[in-house]
């Protein structure tokens, strides 16, 4: 009886644990790396011909439409930028913009209404 | 009067001056508001009008990751002043001059100097500084433009949770100060006793949220005006969180 009680209240122990956490999702889910700020997750893909960011907010998407944003590339000393231009969902993307082993990546978002978000990323 | 009565006398006045002193602290630090990076005025849980205070921001400054500048304004959006940056910053800093301050006889504080207030119990001029760590660090906070009193980590590796060490040093004047006064938590714990820097500026404390952490320290420098004000408080602040476990 007292086995059964303390799995019980280890069972509600553990459920209460997960609703107080938030939601997010570290994962990458489209081969890039992930980085969250806040409740705010950024993923940047770096591709032969383009980079790409996808956005999602407590673990939903959020819409790019509207959005501009900017990456600025620091590689060997050197810092470069290139525009982000939403790209369908919550995708922004940068043509033909390859980002370098080793260069350190900090992605701007901008929304309609001036608010901003953005992340900094170190690629190896 | 007896010497123990003049001792006590100036006891109980000291720690009044202390005490207010305390109380008079307010601070500036950056802290996240509807997912914007917002400069917040305030002390403890009293978040002030940072609006009204827009005109007494020097400066405000963004820097990357090599600590080369990255240009950065304030923007007021309702009730809020938000941190726009040209380029996600690494670290985002600024500056306020909250004025001269004088202590009156009967206890009140008054924003004049002691040339206005010559019998103020004390007179002193207000700065307050605050560092905000966006992150991440890929070296360790040098002295930054502008930050009269910073507070540094001393290695670019923050903790991950709460209750873990952290060595810090306070820099006065971009060189290492001993006995600034250092709050671990200046929100959820303003008054706690304050510890002191050591000789070589550094001081060690256990990270105490698994969140939002605002360290303060202040120091009193000497004044720069002294028919105007007897000292310069100097208010420094630090900021950085410690992400809660992904769901």
């Amino acid at each position: 009886m007292k086995k059964l009680l303390t799995l019980l209240l280890l069972v509600a122990a553990a459920l209460t644990f997960n609703v107080a956490r938030a939601h997010g999702n570290m994962k990458p889910e489209h081969g890039g790396i992930v980085q969250m700020v806040g409740e705010t997750s950024f993923e940047l893909v770096a591709l032969a011909d383009k980079t790409e960011v996808y956005i999602a907010e407590d673990g939903e998407a959020l819409p790019s439409a509207g959005m501009t944003g900017k990456l600025t590339i620091t590689s060997n000393g050197v810092k470069t930028e290139a525009v982000l231009v939403a790209a369908g969902d919550n995708k922004l993307e940068a043509k033909g913009v390859k980002i370098p082993g080793g260069a350190k990546v900090a992605v701007q978002l901008i929304r309609a209404d001036q608010s901003r978000m953005g992340a900094n990323f170190t690629l190896k | 009067m007896k010497r123990s009565s003049i001792l006590i006398a100036a006891l109980t006045l000291t720690s009044s001056l202390l005490t207010t002193s305390a109380a008079q602290a307010h601070g500036i630090w950056f802290a996240q508001r509807a997912t914007q990076l917002a400069l917040i005025y305030g002390v403890g849980a009293d978040d002030l009008d940072s609006v009204k205070r827009l005109p007494l921001i020097e400066t405000v400054a963004g820097f990357d990751a090599d600590w080369q500048p990255v240009p950065t304004k304030l923007r007021v959006a309702g009730p809020l002043l938000l941190a726009d940056s040209d380029s996600q910053p690494t670290v985002v800093t600024a500056v306020l001059f909250n004025g001269i301050w004088s202590r009156t006889q009967d206890g009140e504080w008054v924003k004049k100097g002691r040339d206005e207030v010559p019998n103020a119990l004390i007179s002193e001029k207000n700065y307050k500084y605050t560092v905000h760590i966006n992150g991440p660090l890929t070296s360790p906070i040098p002295a930054l433009p502008g930050q009269t009193l910073q507070i540094v980590p001393v290695t670019a590796a923050l903790p991950d949770m709460l209750g873990k060490p952290l060595k810090l040093r306070v820099l006065f004047q971009g060189k290492p100060v001993a006995g600034a006064r250092v709050l671990t938590d200046m929100v959820n714990d303003p008054d706690a006793k304050p510890l002191k820097t050591a000789a070589d500026g550094t001081v060690t404390i256990k990270v105490r949220n698994q969140g939002l952490n605002v360290v303060a320290a202040i120091f009193d420098g000497p004044s720069n005006e002294p028919t105007k004000a007897d000292k310069m408080e100097h208010l420094a602040t630090l900021t950085f969180v410690l992400p809660h476990a992904p769901e």
